[in-house]
């Protein structure tokens, strides 16, 4: 705890107490005259020089948020004018929402950060104030003219802190944007603002760090063509032991009908590699004639949390790879923001695929034709309509060791309405299933708390704060349904909420949708299924409502 | 009126004021402990909650057990708030003070029982302290857990494989 413990001199000087929004007191000051301070755990580590390199974004440098300099360029202040203003001409949306909000308050409280933290900076309205103020004093004539009393300022060393600490407050999950009246999107402009601070090399590690890796290796985890195989059979081995199923996934197999894209961290991490095992055996129970690509080797995409140019660049490998192996439509597995890149920015960004088909369900003859533009179908869709069409020989028995809740991810739900989906195939495969409360779900649904790059150790505490709406919630369903396990279809998801229930709901674990999926899965030629795919026992005890009292 | 008679009069009033000592920002915005959605208001309205539990249980004159339990959930929320362990550790002490006022302001001579009172945050606090350090280890512990899961598939390809 030593970071925590203040030596004597800093105790009085804590004590004499200074305000912080951060520590809930009040300050005595106008917000634009209240710092934003940097202190372990409120921020995130600074990107390392190599990640900026290895995408070529400017100002690589070593440096600490928590230190007075910054070691900005000399120009920085240029360099932020032009790029807003450039992206102010070319981005009608950023225009848009930089003059029309009313400030009518409705997405006040939405904020899962805000209502974590309680710093009014964290309003998405205020958040946007943070930019807008800059706007009027940067480009309107007003706001040149009225300064501070026309809600207008000047870029400042102070507003660069402030951009930082408060748009990596953000976790662009766009709740506060349902709420909206006039459908402001907040996470457009938090984008907006991290693209002008990558300007002037202001950037997170946990962010640039992935989006280089995937640069060079096809994902974020760093896996070379051979070690992301080894993972697979890794994966593979360990699934014959537990089903008696022998699986070789088909790698970068030329002519396949379908490419399967999915976040590496299915392939690596735990507890994603159970949803892969739940994958793998779908793929097997159906005979599907797919392929896994060691290039096109992540789903998820960083580059949306950096740049749009970092996100295209990194977007396009999925067409390059489907292209290269001749396949007819790809097939993306459980991952939040890839499913934001893909519906809202892939076509456009790199679309057309003429060399795609309108991907066809080659089991139920299905035609996604929702799925005309991308060519891509979401694994959910897939499967849901694979059990529609009473294709999979399921026995959801085999999750009655568990009572599951479900957590919609942000990107899926309020991203692509993905919502009716992953219900379907739980009511299908498990026996136990129970909803959180109506607030807290489908399109209200509430962040994890560590989305858009902010699943950072360092940044445990903010976590924890932005991760408290959804923990509440995971928390009513354990008392009430005793849930112990929360099901979500990004593997974001996965591993933060993991971090969140071991705080806030001892005994709440987190799994992938087709993991519970791959239990149900009564496969051709298997042994008896007395475990599940993480290995513990079916005949597990499952908790009541009100277990926690037990803990 | 004995010190129980004064502390249910006064209930209401007393959790309010002792909620703004404990956390300034409490009593409005989202950690406002009155609104009627809860998740309008998840961290305020939990601690709220925890507070007036462990009021009440007070009152009720329960258990440690369930004493430890509503600190547990009040102590959760203050040791991610930025505030010193002190401050998030010590959200009883308030509590003695408005107390006292209040047997003040009735003319009451309730020492006898105000030094009891006393005695019981005190051995609180001291459980208080034992949740504090608990959570924030935990915390670490978090940390730790979210690397090795990262580290773990390495070594256990790498076992499997033989090398690295």
């Amino acid at each position: 705890m030593s970071k925590f413990v203040a030596k004597p001199a800093e105790l009085a000087e804590a004590i004499a107490s200074q305000a912080s929004l951060l520590t809930g007191e009040t300050p005595q000051t106008n917000w634009m005259e209240t710092p934003a301070e940097f202190k372990p755990g409120n921020y995130c580590y600074s990107a390392k020089p190599e990640a900026l390199n290895g995408l070529g974004l400017p100002h690589a440098r070593e440096w600490d948020p928590a230190e007075a300099d910054w070691k900005l360029p000399e120009d920085w202040m240029q360099r932020l004018h032009v790029g807003m203003k450039e992206r102010l001409g070319k981005n009608r949306a950023f225009k848009l929402f930089m003059e029309i909000c009313v400030r009518c308050g409705a997405c006040a409280d939405k904020c899962h950060f805000f209502l974590g933290t309680g710093d009014p900076k964290n309003m998405p309205v205020m958040r946007a104030e943070l930019m807008r103020s800059i706007y009027r004093g940067e480009f309107t004539v007003a706001g040149k003219l009225l300064g501070q009393l026309g809600g207008a300022r000047k870029f400042t060393e102070e507003v660069v802190k402030e951009w930082f600490m408060y748009y990596y407050q953000c976790t662009e999950c766009r709740r506060c944007s349902v709420f909206c009246p006039y459908g402001i999107d907040t996470a457009e402009i938090t984008m907006m603002a991290r693209e002008l601070l990558h300007l002037i090399g202001v950037n997170i590690n946990w962010v640039l760090k992935p989006a280089s890796d995937c640069n060079r290796t096809g994902n974020h985890l760093n896996l070379e063509p051979h070690a992301f195989v080894s993972a697979l059979e890794s994966i593979c081995e360990d699934l014959e032991d537990i089903t008696g199923i022998a699986i070789e996934p088909p790698i970068n197999k030329k002519g396949a009908e379908v490419l399967f894209i999915t976040p590496s961290a299915d392939a690596f991490a735990v507890p994603g590699m159970y949803t892969m095992m739940g994958y793998l055996l779908l793929f097997k129970h159906i005979g599907l004639d797919y392929t896994i690509s060691t290039y096109a080797s992540e789903g998820g995409n960083f580059g949306l949390f950096t740049s749009s140019d970092v996100m295209k660049k990194l977007n396009g490998k999925m067409y390059h790879e489907a292209e290269r192996l001749g396949v007819k439509w790809i097939l993306g597995g459980e991952c939040g923001h890839m499913w934001r890149v893909v519906h809202q920015y892939m076509s456009t960004m790199n679309g057309p695929a003429p060399f795609l088909e309108v991907p066809k369900n080659p089991i139920t003859g299905t035609l996604f034709e929702h799925a005309k533009e991308t060519k891509m179908v979401h694994i959910a869709e897939f499967t849901a309509d694979l059990i529609h069409h009473h294709k999979l020989k399921l026995d959801p028995s085999r999750n009655d060791h568990r009572n599951v809740t479900f957590h919609d991810s942000c990107n899926t739900s309020r991203g692509m309405g993905l919502i009716e989906e992953p219900r379907y195939i739980l009511n299908q495969v498990v026996n136990n299933f129970h909803e959180m409360p109506e607030d807290t779900i489908r399109e209200k649904t509430f962040c994890c708390g560590s989305g858009s790059g902010l699943n950072t150790e360092e940044y445990m505490d903010i976590r924890m704060r932005g991760g408290f709406p959804r923990a509440a919630a995971a928390r009513w369903a354990k008392k009430t349904h005793g849930s112990d396990l929360l099901a979500a279809i990004c593997a974001i998801d996965r591993v933060a909420l993991t971090a969140s229930m071991n705080y806030w709901v001892p005994g709440m674990e987190v799994s992938g949708l087709h993991e519970l999926v791959g239990n149900a899965l009564i496969m051709d030629g298997e042994k008896n299924r007395d475990i599940d795919l993480r290995e513990d026992d079916l005949e597990r005890p499952t908790l009541g409502p009100m277990a926690e009292e037990e803990d | 009126m004995s010190l129980a008679q004064l502390l249910l009069k006064h209930r209401e009033n007393l959790l309010d004021q002792w909620l703004d000592a404990v956390y300034p920002l409490s009593t409005d915005g989202p950690f406002g402990h009155k609104t009627k959605t809860f998740f309008k208001g998840p961290m305020g309205r939990t601690l709220s909650d925890a507070l007036a539990n462990l009021f009440d249980h007070i009152l009720a004159e329960e258990d440690s057990r369930s004493l430890a339990t509503d600190m547990d959930q009040a102590i959760r929320v203050l040791a991610v708030q930025e505030l010193l362990p002190s401050q998030a550790a010590g959200f009883l002490f308030p509590l003695k003070a408005l107390v006292r006022g209040l047997a003040r302001k009735a003319e009451l001579d309730l020492s006898e029982e105000l030094n009891g009172f006393d005695h019981l945050l005190d051995q609180l606090t001291r459980i208080g302290f034992d949740i504090y350090s608990k959570a924030r280890e935990e915390l670490y512990m978090i940390q730790i857990e979210e690397q090795k899961r990262q580290t773990e598939g390495v070594f256990r390809l790498a076992n499997k494989r033989g090398s690295l």
